[in-house]
């Protein structure tokens, strides 16, 4: 599989039901052994079985400029569980937690085994995405 | 890469400057000058940024094998920068550094840091 938007997030977006800049945004980091994405059907964090989910953080100084959306650094703290090849992003402040994007490829250090300390995460100068 | 391998060791320095009001100079050649600068401190293994804001410029680099849990390293390369951007900008220049190890042991019994960096999705 590919980064992505999820399909249904860009219908959110167009449809004003989400506000990325004020709302949580959470990143979650995930188990490929028990999530298979399918951009075009999920859209919450109901779609993502329990066991896949990994470790969770939400997100600081977020903004958005110019159609890019970003964020600062992030750290997932003491983590442990399985071998994580991929990351989610989903609105916490929707009320069925709303996905926003998929990225398992061309991650640097992923993928990653926990080894019960923090997992620093560097977010791209160009941001989270751009559209 | 992979930067979560044993025996490395990743940290990001970042200083925020705030020029003094003697010397203004361009931002072109601030770049040259901070790289060239950081170069001969981190090597040219490591990765910078740096960026124009209204207050000061923000100089961010990303580098392999400093011993960044060190204080008494972080104390030299912090007055070894701050001398250089005083030198470069004027007496009244503001240097603060933040340093975060990212990846690797703190040498202190706790389980080692990982890093993972992340790419930029771009929708057309």
């Amino acid at each position: 599989m590919a980064n992505g938007l999820y399909a249904i997030f860009k219908q959110r977006l167009l449809n004003k039901e989400l506000d990325l800049d004020t709302d949580v945004i959470t990143a979650l980091l995930i188990d490929n052994a028990d999530y298979s994405v399918n951009l075009t059907t999920h859209d919450d964090l109901a779609d993502v079985a329990g066991a896949g989910q990994v470790a969770t953080a939400n997100l600081g100084t977020l903004t958005i400029a110019l159609g890019v959306f970003d964020s600062a650094d992030f750290s997932w703290t003491a983590v442990t569980g399985d071998q994580s090849e991929s990351i989610i992003l989903y609105d916490n402040t929707h009320a069925s937690d709303a996905l926003i994007a998929y990225y398992d490829t061309g991650i640097t250090g992923m993928p990653v085994t926990p080894n019960g300390g923090n997992i620093n995460v560097t977010v791209h100068a160009s941001g989270w995405f751009s559209l | 890469m992979n930067p979560n391998s044993a025996n490395q060791r990743w940290s990001k320095w970042i200083w925020f400057v705030a020029p003094g009001t003697i010397t203004a100079r361009p931002f072109k050649n601030v770049v040259e000058n901070v790289a060239r600068f950081a170069r001969k401190g981190f090597g040219s293994a490591s990765q910078m940024r740096i960026r124009e804001t209204p207050k000061g410029y923000i100089v961010e680099v990303l580098s392999e094998g400093h011993p960044a849990h060190d204080p008494q390293f972080v104390k030299y390369m912090k007055d070894c920068f701050q001398k250089f951007f005083i030198n470069g900008f004027g007496p009244d220049t503001q240097v603060r550094l933040t340093v975060k190890l990212m990846a690797g042991s703190r040498q202190d019994g706790t389980p080692a840091d990982q890093m993972v960096v992340l790419p930029s999705l771009r929708v057309n």
